[in-house]
């Protein structure tokens, strides 16, 4: 008599044990496995080029005025794209030509600077320079709806290592998305000649709460690490390094196995220090010079730790002036038992 | 005619299909696309490894792009595929040298940059269902589960020794440890619901609680029933089950209200056992995730906590004249099934798996308390349930399980 409830109570939970291991049974049969990874694996399909960002310098379309100034004329069109800015990882990016970091524009102090800007996205939008500029020109008023155009129109001065970003409110939430890029103002006595890149160290908020999920130099985190920049031995470098991480306040930057001469703000021909590591806030920016003394593979990368696991490092590959790499295992090598 | 009736049955259907394929394929109802819902369901510690379980249950396929552990990324293997349909689950192997007692959180991120993240307390060597592990986990069972029903049990001497009219307050003090047996099995059941987003795990927990009330009401008052039927053919209404000694004559009263009391401690045994399979569940799983650091204090709590169940299960005897066996039978009915949950938590812990389980616990004894009632009723031959003794036992009962709780 009393066992009857016993086993209808049993039944019940076999029953629904049963139920809950055969849906679960899925995985158990099958051997196929993926491997996810977002310092091995490569982003595909994707419209941000690190390595062509690096060294890319975009002049303007030159032309003289009357008075012999050189006219320098820049296109920035504002798209929404979604950009796939770690391996597998989809962002709906807000970008000034397609890509982030907006592109690197250079002139010469005393240039005359035209940006014809076009809001090709879905929000307001404009461009704000750093430097020296008329009010109007400040790309704060007016906010430039989807669809409109503006022209901005300024003497580049002074020289230096500016930069522009969207300035229309939430700011935070336009960087984030990835409105900014680099204006160089090169001094009218050029600087010494050298291997000269452009460094963006920026972050992406993917979830929006504020706390970032990647930290990259150049828009794809881990990117030098699986590419390491080749530099020849004793050959000078010349970093534009330019800090634009949102919700973070500070950035910083520190090279392997050499120091380097530090500009700040690159504002001057007498370096400000002989060090490696620079620490720089939200929209700071320097110039970085040095040289190396030896071949081999050299780290450089954010020294708050959660920055570099998250993204933010990578490698100087320094070879032999004449040839190339002597030494050509060694990233992969590296790269292949770091982690833990 | 049957053609006709067959037709109209299906129409409804048919139509609701058409509807279907039109709101599936029509763009006005395009609002977006359905936020990823990814629920990590466990994660395990095994030596140098860190694997974890997860399943999709959001309304779109998602990719999982990333894993990280305390935020930072890390290279994972994901088993079958990374890309998840609806409701299907994967596994992620993650190679770490993880260290033991250390708080960990372990997340992954979506190919739309979400990030889905599981606390684990302490990390502690997942169990391996060995026979040593096995023995250990039914150690445990024995301990928490076993030994203290059996403690209790032997309250039932004196029990018997004391004044008959003590004897509905005992079982009305049973009503309220069974009570809050079932608010905390209802409870655990919400707090898991919480911790790893059964689907639909609030709507589930009533749900399969009134179907193991229901269910059990009605196979219990069968059994009753069929048992009776020999000696007394005046029984029609159910309800009458657990008054039947009020309208059988009078040679059947002892007889009758033995066998309705030993019934009635089976089923307090039934309702227990279920509850003890959810408490060893939930020992097993925290064990197994390192949710909380065995001590010695807690295995301590639990013990005191459970003596309390042999009182339970023993109270309704009193006046009965059962056999030691069934003793015996009650004690294991009760205690055993600890040991199983503990196995299940620990080597199985599968959350739906233990919210089920606690639901039917709760249902099952709350069927219990509501043929306490019944047997009260019966044996007091008066209507006066609520009477202030009655009440203030339940009160006592549920304020003995509050504060032999606060150990655990």
């Amino acid at each position: 008599m009393s066992i009857k409830p016993t086993m209808v109570v049993l039944l019940l939970a076999i029953v629904i044990l049963t139920g809950i291991f055969v849906t679960n049974a899925d995985y158990n049969t099958s051997n196929r496995e993926v491997h996810i990874s977002s310092m091995h694996n490569n982003v595909e399909r994707s419209s941000i080029d690190p390595d062509k960002f690096l060294t890319n310098f975009d002049y303007g379309r030159v032309s003289v005025l009357d008075d012999g100034t050189i006219l320098r004329e820049f296109t920035i069109t504002v798209e929404d794209v979604r950009l796939e800015i770690a391996p597998n990882i989809y962002f709906d990016a807000w970008t000034y030509n397609g890509s982030i970091p907006g592109p690197t524009l250079r002139a010469t102090e005393g240039d005359r600077v035209r940006v014809t800007f076009i809001n090709n996205g879905s929000h307001p939008h404009t461009i704000h320079f750093h430097g020296k500029h008329p009010a109007n020109m400040d790309g704060v008023f007016p906010m430039i709806p989807p669809g409109g155009r503006f022209v901005y129109e300024f003497t580049a001065e002074p020289y230096g290592l500016h930069l522009y970003h969207c300035h229309v409110s939430p700011v935070a939430e336009h960087i984030n998305r990835g409105l900014y890029g680099v204006f160089i103002v090169d001094p009218k006595i050029p600087r010494e000649q050298a291997k000269e890149m452009v460094m963006v160290l920026n972050s992406y908020d993917t979830d929006f709460d504020r706390e970032n999920n990647f930290y990259t130099v150049n828009g794809i985190p881990f990117y030098y690490l699986k590419n390491p920049i080749e530099v020849k031995r004793s050959e000078l470098v010349r970093i534009y390094l330019v800090n634009m991480t949102e919700f973070d306040p500070i950035n910083n930057f520190h090279l392997h196995g050499d120091l380097f001469k530090l500009y700040r703000t690159g504002t001057s021909h007498v370096p400000d220090e002989f060090t490696d590591m620079v620490t720089l806030s939200q929209g700071e920016r320097a110039i970085l010079e040095f040289r190396y003394d030896y071949p081999g593979l050299y780290m450089f990368h954010a020294h708050v730790i959660e920055f570099s696991d998250k993204g933010w490092m990578g490698f100087f590959k320094v070879v032999e002036d004449g040839y190339g790499s002597d030494d050509s295992n060694d990233a992969r090598a590296i790269n292949s038992d770091d982690g833990n | 005619m049957r053609i006709t009736m067959v037709i109209l049955t299906v129409m409804p259907i048919l139509l609701l299909g058409g509807i279907i394929y039109y709101i599936a394929y029509t763009p006005i109802f395009d609002y977006g696309e359905p936020l990823p819902r990814i629920v990590i369901e466990r994660v395990e510690f095994k030596p140098e490894v860190i694997v974890m379980h997860i399943r999709n249950i959001g309304q779109d396929t998602v990719t999982i792009a990333q894993a990280d552990i305390d935020d930072a990324p890390i290279d994972a293997i994901i088993k079958p595929t990374n890309v998840l349909t609806r409701l299907s689950s994967a596994q992620l192997v993650i190679n770490y040298r993880w260290i033991e007692g250390r708080p960990y959180e372990i997340g992954i991120t979506t190919s739309d940059g979400t990030r889905f993240a599981s606390s684990v307390e302490a990390a502690t060597l997942a169990p391996e269902p060995d026979t040593e592990q096995l023995l250990y986990f039914a150690l445990l069972g024995i301990y928490v589960g076993v030994i203290p029903v059996a403690l209790g049990l032997l309250w039932f001497p004196s029990m018997q020794r004391v004044r008959e009219h003590w004897n509905e307050f005992f079982l009305s003090i049973t009503a309220g440890l069974l009570v809050f047996l079932a608010i905390d099995a209802i409870v655990e059941a919400f707090e898991i619901v919480d911790r790893f987003v059964v689907m639909n795990g609030k709507v589930l927990i009533p749900m399969i609680m009134v179907s193991a009330f229901l269910f059990l009401l009605l196979t219990v008052n069968k059994a009753s029933d069929s048992s009776h039927n020999n000696r007394s053919s005046t029984l029609k209404h159910p309800d009458d089950v657990m008054t039947n000694t009020n309208i059988n004559n009078s040679d059947d009263v002892t007889t009758d209200g033995s066998s309705n009391a030993l019934h009635i401690a089976y089923m307090i045994a039934v309702g227990i056992g279920l509850h003890n399979l959810g408490e060893g569940l939930a020992i097993g799983a925290a064990l197994a995730v390192g949710a909380i650091a065995l001590s010695k204090f807690l295995i301590i709590g639990f013990t005191i906590h459970n003596t309390t169940e042999g009182f339970a299960i023993a109270s309704p005897l009193v006046r009965s004249k059962a056999k030691i066996t069934h003793f015996a039978m009650l004690g294991m009915i009760a205690g055993i099934p600890t040991i199983v949950g503990t196995w299940i938590g620990g080597f199985v812990n599968i959350p739906i798996v233990s919210v089920a389980l606690l639901a039917v616990g709760a249902g099952a004894i709350l069927q219990v308390v509501y043929a306490i009632f019944g047997l009260m009723r019966s044996s007091s031959r008066s209507i006066a349930i609520l009477s202030k003794h009655n009440i203030a036992g339940l009160v006592i009962g549920m304020l003995i399980m509050y504060l032999t709780a606060l150990l655990v």
